[in-house]
């Protein structure tokens, strides 16, 4: 059938896909020991790489979101002045334990999320839309949820446009500090997000003129099936997630 | 002080067919020249590759002898005032006046100035009653003539302008015009994109026909001569 040139993680049940980043993402917010939350994410790699996942191309397209985790990292560890001493020039104290391993926890934290994401990254938005319905999750709930999913990239063209044109207008975007530039951002934020709700204030209009919620279900071609494989995941994770949270919580 | 393009060479990232090939052409300050051509043919690429949205392959943009391909958009917007297709991505600030202020507040202007000029903007494209509202909320041709407002009133010494008349109903499609002429005499260099042939023929001085990536045609509107990109 059409399971020919897919991946392992891409054969899996969508709900399954979705039980795993889910008990990950529980765990990463549970813990805060970098230990264990390195731990955490090898165990996402080893799932990705297991499931022969796309990790370098996904890298690549989130470079930036990487510049920004290390940019975290960086401001945690310097703006931490208590604890043990790690790193002192004469008497100015530059980095500490303490303040290294809270910035460790946060950003191993925000890797897991990521690569979690990745999961479910490698499912298409009506399988989730349907596994969702199967669960018995109202459509309408569903349905929204996925609209918003989809909406993700084209709110990024408009942030990119509203950009464009401040800068146009005499906005310095190119080398100006840092604080400078998240201020800007952070105002420029206000009408993006404006946008967007307008957006999705149109298209609920129109899905509404197009009988949306007209009518009380829908029927689907396809059904979802669970392998046992699938069922082995959907037992096993909550039920080591929780073990995992008894034993080292 | 001209605006000169020399061989520019784009492509889209992760596209292998060049929309720009080698394109040159010259606008003048104190002319309209328009800027016409199919569908799809490049032309919004071009407008875009010109203020510093995206950066020419290869090629120079000379204005006044200074290259503008290395400035940031900042820097190249203080001489260049560019108005984009979609009208509701150039909006962001909470009310209508601080719209139009917000690029004089960056020209370093005074205070006074800036208020000044806010009033005269705000009143030649009839904005004043809107002037506390929230841009969003405007309708589409009141949102296009906001950018409009904002984008000249920066005074700028060449103002490109995508699909200006695109939702200006018959008064103000002809306002347009009228304004257009007045910072033309006055010694701004205008340049028009745009499918309305009869707003390009009654306001511009010369057009630019874009076909296969370059300047294929130039016709002078006034005389109607033709000349042909290959001949120069
Ligand atoms: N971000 C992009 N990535 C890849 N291709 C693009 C992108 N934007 C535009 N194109 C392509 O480049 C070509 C030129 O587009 P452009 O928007 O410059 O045309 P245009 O002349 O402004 O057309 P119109 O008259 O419809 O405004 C088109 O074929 C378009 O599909
Ligand atoms: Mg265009």
């Amino acid at each position: 059938m059409e399971q020919m040139n897919k991946t392992p993680l891409e054969c899996l049940d969508p709900r399954s896909k979705m039980m795993m980043t889910l008990c990950i993402s529980t765990l990463a917010i549970a813990f805060s020991r970098p230990v264990v939350l390195f731990g955490i994410l090898l165990f996402c790699l080893l799932i990705l790489l297991a499931g022969k996942a796309p990790v370098k191309l996904f890298l690549q397209k989130i470079r930036a979101l990487l510049y920004l985790i290390l940019f975290l990292f960086i401001i945690q560890c310097v703006f931490v002045r208590e604890g043990e001493p790690l790193l002192q020039i004469d008497s100015l104290i530059i980095i500490t334990r303490l303040g290294m391993e809270i910035a460790l926890s946060v950003v191993l934290r925000l890797l897991i999320l990521v690569f979690s994401g990745m999961i479910l990254a490698s499912g298409q938005v009506r399988d989730y839309l349907l596994a969702l319905v199967q669960c018995r999750v109202p459509y309408e709930l569903a349905f929204m949820v996925m609209m918003v999913i989809r909406f993700i990239p084209l709110l990024r063209q408009d942030a990119q446009d509203v950009f464009y044109a401040a800068q146009m207008r005499g906005t310095e975007l190119e080398k100006v500090p840092f604080q400078k530039k998240l201020s800007i951002l952070l105002r420029l934020l206000l009408p993006i997000a404006a946008g967007a709700l307008e957006r999705v204030r149109i298209m609920s209009i129109a899905m509404e003129t197009r009988m949306f919620r007209a009518y009380s279900g829908r029927t689907y071609h396809r059904i979802l099936t669970l392998s046992n494989f699938d069922k082995t995941i959907l037992l096993l994770f909550p039920v080591c997630t929780l073990a995992a949270g008894l034993l080292l919580g | 002080m001209d605006l000169i393009l020399e061989n520019l060479v784009y492509s889209y990232p992760g596209s292998r067919q060049a929309i720009l090939r080698g394109l040159s052409a010259k606008f003048s300050c104190g002319a309209i020249t328009a800027l016409t051509g199919l569908n799809g043919c490049g032309k919004t690429t071009l407008v875009k590759n010109i203020v510093g949205i995206l950066r020419p392959k290869s090629g120079r943009i000379l204005l006044g002898g200074s290259d503008l391909t290395s400035l940031s958009i900042a820097r190249i917007g203080r001489k260049i005032g560019c108005l984009l297709q979609n009208p509701s991505c150039q909006l962001f600030s909470p009310t209508v006046e601080e719209e139009i202020a917000y690029g004089l507040n960056n020209q370093g202007l005074s205070r006074a100035l800036v208020r000044k000029k806010t009033d005269y903007y705000l009143d030649y494209f009839q904005l004043s009653p809107y002037r506390g509202r929230f841009p969003f909320h405007l309708s589409r041709g009141e949102k296009q003539r906001l950018v409009l407002a904002a984008v000249l009133a920066m005074e700028p010494d060449y103002v490109l302008l995508d699909e200006p008349t695109a939702s200006l109903d018959a008064y103000w499609r002809k306002n347009l015009g009228k304004y257009l002429r007045k910072i033309q005499k006055d010694g701004c260099g205008v340049i028009l994109v745009s499918h309305d042939s009869d707003f390009v023929e009654e306001y511009a001085g010369v057009e630019l026909i874009m076909e296969q990536g370059v300047i294929s045609k130039e016709i002078n509107l006034a005389d109607g001569r033709i000349k042909n990109g290959a001949d120069e």
